[in-house]
């Protein structure tokens, strides 16, 4: 597949219930509410949820929950997309579960979006290739895609990617693909994450530190896994030498794990097995343009390759971000994506029905 | 993340030579208590020893910390309180009291190469001391 010979992608619009969290977690809208209230102000048609986050006993989910779900996306016109669910390979403290063990810990997860409607389940990359190859079949039994997710520090170069393609490309399942993340391949670290260090009065030449020191590893790729562990404990000395212990530990996380260095053009090596994607974002400014995650560069490479499949916007700036509403953030959000996709020649899709029909899902 | 959420406003309680305060989980998902890493109390700069600290989940279990790691089998969910109880260090007479938690935490699906926590959050804030009717 080529720029120039692939008809234009139209991606469909969505939200992730992740980037309600604040919401959520501090018990100040209900689950049928965030629902709704994403219907309301039009932030779908896409809906995404995370298992573990929204579902009390999940992946034990009974029947009145199931029914309530279907009732709920009836009612408001929304579209499941994709169902988070974890590979939670580090759950005991003795030892890493068994390749048998996560196997069997991701198959209730994929029958929990059998039974609410969503096609893609997210997966994490605890989950091997021949882990996936196992679950393939119990997939194709529940008419659901395997989205490997690409996050940070994680990128589509990561060896670790690279072997899940080769094990898709000799598969050739539709119910396997990835989940790209922008997190993975961001220009700069977010603004807003500085302005809460200034906020918390952490001295202003650390800040800048931060920044130079962010932006004089970037433009050589995603990181190896040897080379995110140096940078962590680099980043983490370099807020103690400011005397900065209590935010050592989080920056050092944070710098390392969430802002990726991929470059936007890794993407197309992976492109064609994308079945979804985390629309990740942390700031809009004033401008309504994202400083740290290329949004326009991404759309650009998305349209013209021809995706059109789902886009998740994925708020993570809640972390430390406490002044915006995330609604009306992720609304801004969406509107640039629009106009990036208008900008690149084509549009997003915003209505249910045509979402369903270009996808294929009832 | 989300470490301001993680000390319940107005929660400290005192019975019988025992202190109480109501936490959150400052994370965005469940998680088994087998990810719980670290726990710290402490009440005006006085540690509520770590040996004397009960976990009491919104389902009305009780742990204690070390008997925390093995259970990968409860969840704590994101909704629900825990409740952390401890030995009343000794407090001076005060209107109000500063409460300091720590709270470490594994993240399942990050198994970290050298087993350390991903998660390490703290809050700090101040109310009154409620005794027990």
């Amino acid at each position: 597949m080529t720029a120039t010979t692939a008809a234009l992608g139209t991606p469909i619009q969505g939200v992730t219930l992740y980037s309600l969290t604040r919401f959520w977690h501090s018990r100040q809208m209900t689950f049928p509410e965030l629902v709704r209230e994403v219907a309301r102000r039009e932030l779908g048609p896409g809906l995404e949820i995370v298992g573990f986050q929204s579902i009390r006993d999940f992946p034990r989910v009974d029947e009145n929950f199931v029914r309530e779900f279907r009732d709920l996306l009836d009612e408001t016109g929304l579209v499941p997309t994709a169902l988070g669910a974890n590979a939670d390979a580090g759950l005991r403290r003795d030892r890493m579960l068994t390749d048998d063990e996560l196997v069997e810990y991701m198959k209730p997860q994929i029958d929990v979006a059998r039974r609410l409607g969503f096609p893609i389940v997210r997966v994490q990359y605890s989950v091997t290739p021949d882990d996936m190859e196992r679950l393939l079949p119990v997939a194709e039994a529940a008419s659901v895609t395997l989205g490997m997710e690409i996050h940070a520090h994680h990128s589509p170069r990561h060896p670790t990617m690279q072997a899940l393609l080769e094990r898709y490309e000799k598969l050739g399942s539709p119910h396997l693909g990835f989940i790209p993340d922008w997190g993975s391949t961001m220009s700069q670290v977010p603004r807003s994450l500085l302005e809460k260090y200034r906020r918390r009065e952490i001295a202003p030449e650390l800040i800048a530190e931060v920044d130079k020191y962010w932006n004089s590893k970037h433009g050589a790729g995603g990181l190896t896994d040897e080379e995110q562990q140096r940078q962590l404990e680099e980043f983490a000395d370099l807020a103690r030498s400011y005397g900065a212990d209590d935010i050592a530990f989080e920056l050092a996380i944070n710098a390392t794990s969430l802002f990726g260095h991929g470059e936007v053009s890794e993407w197309l090596d992976i492109l064609p097995w994308a079945v979804h994607t985390h629309g990740k974002f942390y700031e809009i400014d004033s401008a309504g343009e994202d400083p740290s995650v290329p949004a326009r560069e991404l759309l650009d490479l998305y349209v013209k390759n021809g995706y059109s499949r789902t886009i998740s916007t994925e708020w993570e700036g809640f972390h430390w971000n406490d002044w915006e509403n995330a609604f009306d953030i992720i609304a801004k959000q969406q509107a640039l994506l629009r106009d990036a996709t208008e900008q690149s020649g084509s549009r997003m899709i915003v209505d249910a029905a045509e979402a369903r029909a270009v996808r294929g899902w009832r | 993340m989300l470490p301001d959420q993680i000390i319940e406003p107005d929660t400290l309680r005192t019975d019988d030579g025992r202190v109480s305060v109501s936490i959150r989980i400052p994370w965005y998902r469940a998680l088994p208590l087998s990810s719980v890493s670290q726990v710290g109390l402490d009440i005006d700069g006085h540690q509520v020893p770590n040996e004397s600290i009960v976990w009491r989940t919104a389902h009305g279990e009780r742990y204690a910390l070390d008997e925390l790691p093995p259970r990968h089998d409860k969840w704590w969910f994101v909704l629900d309180s825990a409740v952390l109880e401890g030995d009343l260090p000794p407090l001076a007479e005060a209107d109000e009291h500063e409460v300091h938690v720590v709270i470490g935490l594994y993240i399942p699906y990050v198994p970290a190469a050298d087993g350390a926590p991903l998660v390490l959050e703290q809050d700090r804030k101040t109310m009154k001391l409620e005794a027990a009717a």
